[in-house]
């Protein structure tokens, strides 16, 4: 289980900077909220693609898209709190 | 208290998603926390200085973001103290962590604030 703070803004209005997730290693599906292992960094963003490549974006609208993500960079899907898709 | 280790909602990409509230809310929590701190019992004044610290260090990084990957040299032009007024917000995230008086962080907050209005004049 991971116990994060989300710092930052592409995820907003769902998730704020501040706000602390738990995120576990879940089966996901597209519209989870994961976090992802990118270079030495963690990130937190939305699935909107699982093929034929696994795609994330934030929730901002002005917030890119991540492509080409591998499963074994998924971390874990958000349980909490609860997300709306 | 044991860390908690953050996640990014800021990608580097870049994204294009900015705004000093970022830092304003790590800073204003820190106010509070300093307008508390004197009528906490000792085993809560501990917490309160690690969280501060904590907070601290997201409002430089939300100063250090905003201010490398936002701002561009053509708003030099309107705001030629720019790189004197994050440097100066910086110094007082540095000067906060060694103090307990909410005066020094309502001074980082005025400070934020300045910020925030040459941003929303960047954006007009």
């Amino acid at each position: 289980m991971l116990i994060r703070r989300v710092v930052g803004n592409s995820m907003f209005p769902t998730l704020v900077s501040g706000k602390i997730v738990i995120a576990r290693k879940n089966n996901y599906r597209v519209h989870d909220v994961v976090i992802v292992k990118v270079g030495n960094r963690e990130i937190i963003k939305r699935i909107i693609q699982l093929s034929p490549t696994i795609t994330l974006k934030g929730d901002n609208m002005n917030s890119a898209q991540y492509t080409d993500i591998k499963e074994s960079d998924i971390l874990g899907v958000v349980i909490w709190p609860k997300i709306k898709i | 208290m044991r860390f908690i280790k953050p996640v990014y909602a800021h990608c580097d990409l870049p994204c294009g998603v900015y705004d000093p509230m970022q830092a304003r809310i790590e800073a204003e929590s820190v106010h509070k926390i300093l307008e508390k701190y004197a009528d906490l019992h000792d085993e809560d004044k501990w917490r309160a200085i690690i969280i501060k610290e904590q907070r601290l260090e997201l409002v430089k990084h939300h100063l250090w973001v905003l201010w490398t990957d936002y701002f561009k040299p053509e708003h030099l032009v309107n705001h030629p103290d720019l790189h004197d007024i994050f440097w100066k917000a910086t110094k007082q995230a540095g000067a906060v962590k060694k103090s307990i008086n909410p005066t020094d962080s309502k001074e980082l907050i005025d400070m934020i604030d300045a910020i925030d209005e040459i941003f929303k004049a960047t954006k007009k």
